[in-house]
């Protein structure tokens, strides 16, 4: 082998080296990632999905990935936010519901992005999901407490005028008892 | 997914180090990855256990391989892909369906498959154009050629060529073919068959897909 071939054959190494250490890199993050995100295809077909995209959905990855997207959100849902996609080429934070494979229904917040490929073409959308069902336990608790303060407020607040209104009565009373007394006895 | 044919010329399923001997001669090369998705299909099936039970029928057979250090971009001798399939399906008793589960699995978690999604807007795209070249990030030899595509009819005919390794293999590739198609088509089922295969004195592996 010359010297340039050896050269070539160094370089050829030092870039599938390079390429093994960035491949493990992205692996590790989108395996670490806590927030659920997947790639839809153009086609609405589910391309890839992290490990908490299978936490949320209880889909294995093999059987979520080639999943069209109506198996997990509702598709009047997700078409209307595709739509704003392709216009806007982002979406963030929208609430809408999720189905697992248990067939629970999930309250998430989405955030969407339009993926284009080297022509400009959509070739699909990254998905980004928030469980929000934490969230929207805390507000119902959160709700409860303030509906059962308001009703002790109520309750507070009429005691408190029933009280003005015996100390008026009782005013009066004495009131009425001082000119008797007055009239009567001089 | 289902196979729908069976009959092969009878092939060693044994694995000897004679076995691999031959087989690690074979003239080419299969990239990293291709391992890669065997040890994580092993690794969600039966844990580090059952990986180290297929690393110590490695040794068995002289060949001290770890699959956490095989890099997936890199090149490695053709002939070891199938003295992979033969250990996984030796120490674990895996029958063609569950070959075939792995084939499927593979797609679904192969990083040189991802490197194709931004072209998983069109079947016709990825079958014509880019079936071909997914072939060459996997493999340095053999042709895989799409012959026939149709959407109406749902069905689509691959044809691969210059690559006669084992029957292992090509329940191997039936799986696989199935999952990538399953990322382009909407539907539940996906069956495959092998139509010509050069075990069974054919020229070439032809490989019918059909899905519903």
């Amino acid at each position: 082998m010359g010297v340039k071939e050896k050269k070539e054959e160094g370089k050829i190494s030092t870039l599938l080296d390079d390429l093994a250490s960035l491949e493990s890199y992205t692996r590790d993050l989108f395996t670490f990632l806590p927030l659920p995100v997947f790639l839809l295809s153009s086609a609405n077909i589910i391309l890839e999905a992290n490990p908490a995209f299978e936490g949320i959905t209880g889909y294995k990855i093999e059987e979520v990935i080639g999943k069209p997207i109506e198996g997990v959100f509702d598709k009047k849902e997700v078409e209307s936010l595709i739509e704003e996609t392709l216009s806007k080429g982002f979406v963030r934070a929208r609430e809408v519901s999720l189905f697992t494979k248990e067939k629970k229904n999930v309250p998430v917040s989405v955030s969407i992005m339009l993926r284009k490929g080297e022509e400009g073409e959509v070739v699909g959308y990254f998905f980004g999901v928030f469980d929000l069902t934490e969230i929207k336990k805390k507000e119902e608790e959160l709700q409860e407490k303030m509906e059962e303060l308001e009703r002790f407020n109520r309750l507070a607040v009429g005691r408190e005028l029933k009280m003005i209104e015996l100390k008026k009565e009782i005013e009066e009373l004495k009131k009425e008892l001082e000119k008797y007394k007055k009239r009567n006895f001089g | 997914m289902k196979k729908l044919s069976k009959g092969y010329k009878k092939e060693s399923q044994e694995l000897t180090k004679e076995t691999a001997q031959k087989l690690i001669k074979i003239k080419g090369e299969a990239r990293g990855v291709t391992f890669e998705t065997d040890m994580e299909f092993i690794l969600k099936e039966k844990g580090e256990e059952g990986l180290k039970m297929v690393e110590k029928e490695f040794e068995k057979i002289g060949l001290p391989i770890q699959y956490k250090t095989i890099k997936v971009m890199n090149f490695y001798p053709v002939g070891l892909r199938v003295i992979s399939l033969l250990a996984i399906k030796r120490v674990f008793n895996f029958d063609d369906e569950k070959i075939e589960e792995m084939g499927f699995f593979g797609t679904k978690v192969s990083l040189i498959l991802k490197l194709f999604l931004k072209y998983f807007f069109s079947i016709e795209r990825v079958f014509f154009k880019e079936t071909p070249r997914m072939w060459k990030k996997h493999y340095t030899v053999g042709e895989l050629i799409p012959v026939d595509l149709n959407e109406g009819e749902k069905y689509a005919l691959l044809r691969l060529e210059n690559f006669i390794l084992h029957p292992l293999l090509c329940v191997y590739l039936g799986g696989y073919f199935c999952g990538v198609l399953q990322m382009l088509v909407r539907t539940k089922k996906i069956t495959y068959q092998e139509t010509k295969c050069p075990f069974r004195g054919d020229k070439y592996h032809e490989f019918l897909l059909k899905w519903e």
